[in-house]
């Protein structure tokens, strides 16, 4: 039998990761467009019944499903920046305008696919023993495929020219503008970066989930928990943040209540609000 | 019409008083009084030939449902069926002559995970003050039901409730008769339809089962898994295993090994199997109605379980016996054995006939939402001619007489009881267990054994 400390590990690590993932793309879009993007969550929902059309309705095979998955998303992300976001100046139009996508999008779910739980079949059934502990094929393969996305989106962000434009816009748009630098091609490619992020994630968690019109809310629940832990626009904060978060989640699932483990991520952004507003790392996108 | 000569006869006095002062005041009691008898003429028009009285020959049910939700489409798919029926029989026969029944639905959302009471009461309350409705027809979510329940005696409407699992408001027709005797029950839960003797009488069973045959799990050990809904407080108990329920069982010889509620958010349940696991239980008792439980019966079945073995899932899961729940787990069902179950069994000479014909015009073997809804609109069909008015205390003495063989079994009904009783036939006395992609009959009050058992594997 596995000891609780090894179920915590690795389940807390398959969190953590898929966690992270998802509030990288929140957290890009804060640091660079400087945009509060409360319809973020409804960005995975989106994600998520566009691969149960394709892949149940349509019946398309897997990697048609996730070329068009990644696709769409990022097609979405661009027409999203330059037809709404590119106008909002102050904070609280950004928040109420993007929260009203958010509910219309929802709402426009509802219409064509019903509150009907639907359900995506595992593209990787069954379960493996490792130290005792049974894990899912399914989280192990999203976890896996998490982490390497998590490099690929580092090495854009650290190692390739667009992702030193975009640290640049995230630092000083003004400064950026000089250099020779397109803001708006920026924050438009970062937008697009952000919802495909968000698509992979749906990609990696629906199918051992089923999908509802409210699955996101929670998700951007917690990509606000990470982003003010992490700091906001900080991509090493940010993950970061998600493996507390995933831990904290784990622990008190393991060790106290089920009932309380999403009160951990409220409790964590009052904590920093009060103690630290920077976030606990207090940088930015650098 | 009487806007239009009102709106000429202005004119011709602001005419007038634009042409003459002097003429002006006369013109103008002239043009009142005028205005005053076309009123009163056409009120005693109205009055005498009432043109909407057509209209309100008919007896609007409300249906208060998750109308996007596979409970509430199959519940009103039912409840669409008997009004065809019962007025393509002639209608509903009142005192002052023949009525017919019309639908008005409103969506309560209520399997939503959040359970949005504000929505379900709102939803209620459309039902009556826009639509009209007259009597209502619904309700899944106890947390809903209570709380419209509490507005039954202020509208003085009858409410048929279809679903919610719960003896709370049966309760309260007891306590306080007056204020919510326009509520009638048609789903278990009360205090002579409980689940809960059923399902000690089926793990008793299930245990004499195992002791004999050594390919089954040690069912002396049993596992709970709620889901934190208010239906689920009487059975699991807060926390959860402290209930009578629990109590009944330990004495019976039973160990609970673990027992946990869980958020009706919940998306991954790997570790409340890791923790499962680790006391190696035989059953596992299950308390759901929402889509978590999909996921937890897919994780179960792909869960490794070695080196114990597999735990039978069962239990109250308002979804798991619904027909569709096979293909939403996509097979992972299997085994699975849940109450309550449209098992196809001929409980009534109704039962059987009413399943194949659901089947047969919408393609999918109807839930109890569906059995209950349609048996609540024959119910309230035939307290409506006893009663001869649709007038709510004139209707709820009428239903009070009910003694009604529906599709789900005997319903009974009195002043002092206002729900279903399990001691007569009744299609949720039966467990169903799913097997290659139907619910069979496993186990049923008053078998002295349980049949047809698949062990999973």
């Amino acid at each position: 039998m596995a000891e609780p400390v090894l179920v915590i590990f690795f389940y807390g690590l398959i969190t953590s990761l898929i966690f992270a993932l998802y509030s990288v793309g929140f957290s890009l879009v804060f640091g660079v467009a400087r945009v509060i993007d409360a319809a973020y969550g409804i960005w995975y929902t989106t994600a998520a019944y566009l691969i149960y059309a394709l892949a149940t309705r349509f019946l398309l095979p897997l990697p048609a499903v996730i070329v068009l998955v990644v696709a769409s998303m990022a097609a979405l992300g661009i027409s999203y920046y330059s037809i709404l976001v590119r106008g909002l100046k102050e904070r609280i139009e950004m928040i109420m305008t993007t929260f009203l996508v958010a509910l219309m999008v929802q709402y426009l779910i509802v219409a064509i696919f019903t509150n009907f739980p639907w359900s995506i079949p595992a593209l990787f059934p069954g379960s493996t023993q490792a130290f005792g502990v049974s894990l899912f094929n399914q989280q192990v393969a999203a976890a896996v495929t998490a982490f390497l996305l998590l490099l690929v989106l580092w090495y854009i962000v650290y190692r390739t020219k667009i992702g030193l434009a975009i640290r640049a816009v995230a630092q000083d748009r003004e400064a950026a503008l000089l250099m020779g630098i397109d803001p708006d091609r920026v924050m438009a490619f970062t937008l697009a970066l952000s919802c495909t992020l968000a698509g992979t994630a749906a990609l990696l968690q629906a199918p051992n989930s089923v999908i509802s019109p409210v699955m996101g809310w929670p998700m951007l629940t917690l990509a606000f928990a990470v982003v003010v832990l992490g700091g906001m626009g900080d991509f090493f904060g940010a993950i970061l943040a998600s493996f507390i978060i995933g831990y904290s989640h784990q622990l008190i699932t393991n060790l106290v209540n089920p009932l309380y483990s999403m009160a951990a991520a409220f409790v964590a952004i009052l904590l920093v609000l009060w103690l630290r507003p920077r976030g606990v790392f207090g940088r930015s996108l650098e | 019409m009487v806007i239009l000569i009102s709106w000429r006869l202005l004119n011709s006095v602001a005419m007038a008083t634009a042409s003459s002062q002097k003429g002006s005041r006369r013109v103008l009691y002239i043009a009142i009084s005028v205005v005053v008898v076309v009123a009163l003429i056409a009120a005693a028009v109205l009055v005498v030939y009432n043109p909407f009285q057509q209209q309100q020959k008919e007896i609007i049910v409300g249906l208060s449902l998750p109308l996007t939700n596979p409970v509430g489409i199959h519940a009103r798919k039912a409840a669409e069926m008997a009004v065809e029926e019962i007025n393509a029989a002639g209608g509903v026969r009142l005192k002052d002559g023949v009525y017919k029944l019309r639908l008005v639905a409103e969506d309560t959302n209520e399997m939503d995970p959040l359970i949005p009471v504000d929505q379900g009461v709102a939803a209620f309350k459309r039902l009556i003050e826009v639509h009209g409705a007259q009597v209502i027809v619904g309700g899944v979510r106890t947390d809903i039901v209570v709380a419209q329940t509490q507005l039954l005696s202020q509208y003085k409407i009858v409410y048929l409730d279809i679903e919610s699992n719960q003896g709370i408001v049966e309760a309260k027709v007891k306590e306080d008769y007056e204020n919510y005797k326009y509520y009638f029950h048609f789903f278990g839960g009360g205090p002579k339809s409980s689940a809960g003797p059923l399902i000690i009488g089926f793990l008793q069973k299930l245990k004499e089962l195992s002791a004999k045959d050594p390919n089954m799990p040690d069912v002396s050990k049993v596992a709970l898994l709620a889901e934190n809904a208010l239906w689920t407080v009487g059975l699991a108990g807060r926390p959860a295993g402290n209930s009578t329920f629990f109590k009944r069982l330990a004495d019976l010889g039973f160990k609970l090994v673990y027992a946990e509620l869980y958020p009706t958010t919940e998306t991954d349940f790997s570790s409340y199997l890791a923790k499962m696991k680790a006391q190696c239980p035989g059953v596992v008792v299950f308390l759901f109605s929402g889509p978590p439980g999909i996921i937890f019966t897919k994780q179960w079945q792909d869960y490794n379980w070695a080196p114990c073995k597999k735990p039978i899932v069962f239990g109250p899961g308002l979804l798991g016996g619904f027909s569709w729940f096979w293909d939403q787990t996509g097979g992972k069902a299997q085994g699975t054995i849940w109450w309550p179950s449209t098992v196809r069994v001929s409980v009534t000479p109704k039962t059987v006939q009413f399943i194949d014909k659901f089947k047969q015009r919408y393609g999918e073997t109807p839930n109890t939402a569906a059995i209950d809804a349609y048996d609540a609109i024959y119910v309230l069909k035939e307290a409506l001619e006893r009663a001869g008015t649709w007038q709510a205390d004139e209707l709820v003495k009428a239903l009070e007489q009910t003694d009604y063989v529906g599709v789900m079994g005997r319903i009974k009904f009195s002043r002092d009881h206002h729900g279903l009783d399990f001691t007569y036939e009744n299609i949720y006395r039966y467990f169903g267990q799913w097997q290659n992609g139907e619910l069979v009959p496993v186990w049923e009050k008053d078998w002295p054994e349980i049949k047809n058992l698949l062990i999973p594997s």
